[in-house]
């Protein structure tokens, strides 16, 4: 998958979770900073993203992300191996 | 557009009533104060679908609810009785609106709503039934993760149809009663049925389907998800006129401290027989277990409490039947101190400092003033006036343990208020112990450990507290003997 493509349904993904269809990802983004995105939410959208993309992320893996380039470059390596 | 004042409201005591006489979800978490205590919530909160229907009822006169064809709505917070919940339309276009409701700047609920032409009703996956939820079912079901996990059946509605229309007029005119009815029926499926008695509500998804809502006074759903590691389930709903799911997750139980039987390994019998010590806060948590390590060595504690009795004198019935000495006072740090304390039964020559509110972790973003006030007033003004109203009453010198935490040395999200009082509690507690000569205090820096506060949705590693807590009451309660005999 390409990085568009990872952006694409990863939008997707969280703007159903957290109800906001205007939310537009950027590289830089963090949780933090999204109205709602808190440690539960988190974790509905890392269960969405496993059965979206068919991956498995573990919880340490999870703790070192700090923004959404690092849950998309995750999702990358993830989805190539 | 809508008029201020009916988008305002601040839910009553007596709105929680009503609502749970309407709904039939009499869940304890939102009519009951003492046993919401004791869960995540802390206190009474309001029923999300409560808010929901609300929110749909004024949005009738305002909003083509009529061609309403979908619903969502996201229970993200917890709406407290008495706060002030703004409702506003925060988007309109002809196929779709956006409420939210808020409290300051935080927000609690989202609800979106879809126009256009019904949808056909989606066919409820087939399951056994495991729950048949009768109408006149009064008691929350108490199940197991397995069960809440395999759960399908049907819920009752509670009341007829009219009664819905008696307090939803505009709503039951736009989108027809029964639909109202299997409305309330998701607030008792949650929190009477399954998960039930410990539950929290997340996320509606429905839609008004095609089919003609009929006089059937029947929800049915099947779990059709569950994920064990955050304890949520996904359940597809039936009804008249309404198809859909909802989310929602089973709480942690209120968390039980151990026994004194277990704890007895913790501390050396009789070691300190004699001593009379204060535990603020002792109803529960770490003050119950810490008044339970030091009946076990032989100390008699008064555990102090400011709503807990009940509770309170639970834990000192379980000191005294397992042979140990305890008494019970009321103590409300937030009230003068020196009247209350004239009901000491005993004069201590301990303190151990336990109080607190509930700690919430609401946020609107890194900081609030309101919620840094509100810890403060515990762990720093109270801490200080209780300090000196008893160094006053107490002949010898005071020895007085203030729980600091870790979290006032390592940033924690949406911990910042908590840890920042914290740390001002340790900075007062060292300033005070410098130079007033009649207070000998030690605060520690503990973990996280299993209390009623820390029980959250995410599972997480948790420190065993009476390995933490013995060593703390030994060192004090030696310096207490050193006191007495000096």
């Amino acid at each position: 998958m390409t990085e568009a493509e990872i952006y694409h349904d990863l939008t997707e993904i969280i703007r159903d979770v957290l109800m906001q269809d205007d939310l537009v990802l950027h590289p830089n983004l963090t949780a933090m900073e999204v109205e709602g995105w808190d440690s539960f939410k988190m974790i509905e959208i890392v269960m969405a993203i496993e059965s979206k993309f068919g991956i498995k992320i573990k919880s340490q893996q999870l703790d070192s992300l700090e923004k959404v380039g690092d849950l998309v470059a995750l999702i990358r390596v993830q989805n190539a191996s | 557009m809508l008029q201020p004042p009916a988008m305002l409201r601040r839910f009553t005591d007596q709105d929680q009533q009503n609502f749970a006489a309407l709904s039939g979800d009499y869940n304890p978490i939102h009519m009951d104060e003492l046993a919401a205590r004791r869960t995540q919530a802390g206190a009474c909160v309001v029923h999300g679908v409560q808010s929901l229907l609300w929110a749909l009822e004024i949005a009738a006169s305002t909003l083509p609810l009529s061609q309403l064809r979908a619903v969502e709505a996201d229970f993200a917070q917890f709406l407290y009785l008495g706060e002030p919940a703004q409702l506003s339309i925060v988007k309109q276009n002809p196929a779709e609106a956006r409420l939210e409701l808020r409290v300051g700047e935080t927000r609690i609920a989202q609800y979106r709503l879809l126009f256009g032409d019904k949808p056909e009703a989606d066919a409820l996956p087939s399951h056994p039934t495991t729950i048949d939820y009768k109408a006149d079912a009064l008691m929350p079901l108490a199940l197991e993760w397995t069960e809440i996990a395999q759960a399908a059946g049907t819920v009752a509605f509670y009341r007829p149809h009219s009664d819905a229309v008696s307090t939803y007029p505009a709503l039951c005119t736009a989108i027809s009663a029964p639909r109202v009815s299997a409305l309330l029926a998701l607030t008792r499926l949650v929190g009477m049925a399954s998960p039930g008695l410990h539950s929290t509500f997340h996320r509606i998804s429905v839609k008004l389907t095609q089919a003609a809502p009929s006089n059937d006074s029947m929800l049915r759903f099947v779990t059709v998800e569950s994920e064990p590691s955050l304890a949520v389930v996904s359940i597809a709903i039936s009804a008249p006129g309404l198809c859909g799911t909802v989310k929602a997750s089973r709480r942690a139980a209120p968390v039980k401290q151990p026994s004194l039987h277990a704890l007895r390994e913790h501390v050396a019998p009789n070691s300190f027989t004699g001593h009379i010590a204060l535990v603020v806060g002792g109803s529960r948590g770490l003050g119950e277990l810490a008044a339970k390590l030091l009946a076990l060595a032989g100390a008699e504690p008064i555990l102090t409490y400011a709503n807990g009795a009940e509770e309170a004198q639970a834990v000192a019935e379980d000191i005294r039947q397992a042979g140990g000495r305890a008494q019970t006072m009321a103590l409300n740090l937030l009230e003068p101190l020196a009247p209350q304390l004239d009901a000491l039964p005993d004069i201590p020559s301990s303190m151990y400092f336990f109080a607190t509110p509930r700690i919430s972790t609401r946020h609107s973003g890194f900081y609030s003033a309101d919620l840094y006030g509100i810890f403060t007033r515990f762990y720093v003004e109270a801490f200080h006036d209780l300090c000196q109203a008893l160094s006053r009453r107490t002949p010898q010198r005071l020895q007085i343990f203030y729980p600091s935490t870790v979290f006032a040395g390592q940033p924690t999200k949406n911990m910042a208020e908590y840890a920042m009082a914290k740390a001002a509690g340790e900075v007062l507690a060292a300033n005070m112990a410098r130079f007033l000569p009649r207070l000998e205090i030690e605060s520690v820096r503990l973990p996280r450990m299993a209390t009623d506060q820390t029980a959250g949705m995410i599972a997480q590693e948790l420190e065993p507290a009476p390995e933490h807590l013995a060593p703390i009451i030994q060192r004090v309660e030696q310096r207490a003997a050193a006191s007495r005999n000096a």
